[in-house]
């Protein structure tokens, strides 16, 4: 009887791993997570890497770029990301996301970091600005569908509160509806156009020297040489703030402790 | 009533022994690895060592997991060798499909990171600590614990939505889904397995390739 239990509950096992599985292709195909699925893991998060580096802090951003190919008619996934990890700049469309001039043949999708073109009137740039741009053999610009949701993803430097991303249009900075997209200061928003976007810290804008000129479509500034790297907030703060996380779930451990009885054996079984 | 005066159930003589017991042990286990989860994303997120915050978040789950069900083990279903190589290959199997259909997805895709191999290590064996007390806690006491209170359909639904809420605070709402299905699949695993070994490999396969992903 019971190896009969054992077996009905293997089956049963092994039909919900397929449903599971099923279920997760499924999930992958039709809405894929930009970026890697994280199932779990620990995330080890580079230094921010500067385009003109604080003293102490580290240079040499990285770009990317793709070339996309429509698929009948239609724009595929474009998932483009910098190579740092996390990545500091990401762009994400769905399949048929993008709106495509006539007679398009391919995507020329890349992300540069670039100078500002002018600092923000409403608080200081967090980060580097990207130059997000889509084109088209041709060169002509190609934009998002509304209601795409089309997702630009940055990541600023550690530990900089609430930042809001915000994109260069008409000669000034303006704020995007900007939410946290789960990893440590990396915040996403949906666009319908491209261009340059930063993270900006709201509040006095910076008093520092104004940029120089701005750097043109398509030459992405040649990235400063790195001081050496540094890991922000890696040694001390850690420590205390996983002193302070051990203490609080030791405590939740004795409430625990409380409500859950042990298993009692059945009698006359051994376990 | 307090857990210590409940009566046993005659029925299920090892099963906790009260409604009150019965619902108040998988409720606390929840309460408690949501707080693990939102204060691991939030000590991350203020600068915390990913290293020193994975071991810590490890230790403590198994910590947790051991004193939920301290009088079972349910790694695995049968002892010894053939018990240990079958979870294992279970485990392995699903590990593999899992790490596939994250390579073949649009987004997906391996690509290699030359020049970080120093940090491997490290990351890998906080990585298999994080997977196995997660599977302690969630396939095996929380499991456990809900079954005997409502009974399996229930347990693999309440781990499998714990599993996927439980990343939000770290990687946001996107991922409930993926995460929800990988939840279902790795519950079916420990159904079919007998214990949480299996589902503990499968999820140490499955993060472990994110180095690559």
């Amino acid at each position: 009887m019971r190896v009969r239990r054992r077996l009905d509950r293997r089956r049963l096992g092994l039909v919900v791993v397929a449903v599971g599985l099923a279920l997760a292709w499924l999930v992958q195909v039709r809405a894929p997570v930009a970026g890697p699925p994280l199932y779990d893991g620990v995330i080890t998060v580079d230094p921010y890497r500067y385009l003109d580096p604080p003293p102490g802090q580290r240079g040499d951003p990285l770009s990317a770029s793709a070339t996309e190919q429509p698929e009948n008619g239609q724009s595929p996934v474009t998932a483009v990301a910098t190579g740092e990890q996390p990545p500091q700049a990401q762009i994400f469309a769905a399949p048929g996301a993008l709106v495509l001039p006539p007679g398009t043949t391919s995507i020329a999708v890349s992300i540069s970091p670039v100078r500002p073109a002018s600092q923000p009137s409403d608080g200081r740039l967090d980060g580097n600005v990207y130059r997000i741009s889509l084109l088209n053999q041709g060169g002509a610009a190609i934009a998002s569908a509304a209601g795409a949701k089309t997702t630009v993803v940055l990541r600023g430097p550690a530990g900089v509160p609430d930042p809001r991303i915000e994109w260069y249009s008409g000669g000034a900075w303006n704020e995007m509806p900007t939410s946290p997209a789960g990893l440590a200061d990396t915040y996403l928003t949906t666009v319908t156009d491209f261009g340059d976007f930063a993270l900006v810290v709201p509040g006095a804008a910076s008093s520092g020297p104004a940029p120089s000129e701005p750097v043109p479509t398509g030459a992405p500034v040649t990235p400063a040489p790195s001081p050496g790297a540094v890991a922000p907030g890696s040694a001390g703060s850690g420590l205390a703030t996983v002193a302070i996380v051990v203490a609080l779930l030791l405590a939740l451990l004795l409430v625990a402790r409380v409500f859950v009885r042990p298993r009692q054996a059945p009698p006359g079984r051994r376990r | 009533m307090t857990a210590a005066t409940a009566p046993r159930d005659p029925r299920h003589p090892s099963r906790l022994g009260s409604t009150w017991v019965g619902v108040a042990a998988p409720a606390g286990l929840l309460a408690a690895l949501g707080l693990a989860a939102w204060l691991r994303a939030d000590v991350l997120e203020s600068g915390g060592d990913p290293i020193l915050v994975g071991v810590s978040f490890g230790v403590l789950l198994l910590v947790l997991a051991r004193i939920a069900t301290p009088g079972r083990c349910g790694v695995i279903a049968r002892s010894g060798r053939a018990g240990v190589a079958t979870a294992v290959g279970l485990g392995l199997v699903c590990g593999g499909l899992l790490v596939a259909i994250a390579a073949t997805a649009p987004a997906g895709g391996l690509r290699l990171e030359p020049g970080r191999a120093g940090a491997l290590l490290p990351w890998s064996l906080v990585t298999l600590l994080a997977a196995t007390a997660e599977e302690s806690l969630l396939r095996g006491a929380l499991f456990d614990t809900v079954e005997a209170a409502v009974g399996v359909p229930a347990a693999l639904a309440v781990t499998s939505l714990a599993f996927a809420l439980m990343h939000v605070p770290s990687y946001g709402w996107g991922v409930v889904p993926l995460d929800a299905a990988v939840g279902l699949a790795l519950g079916g695993l420990r159904l079919a397995a007998g214990g949480w070994l299996a589902p503990a490999v499968t999820h140490g396969v499955a993060d472990l390739a994110t180095w690559w992903l």
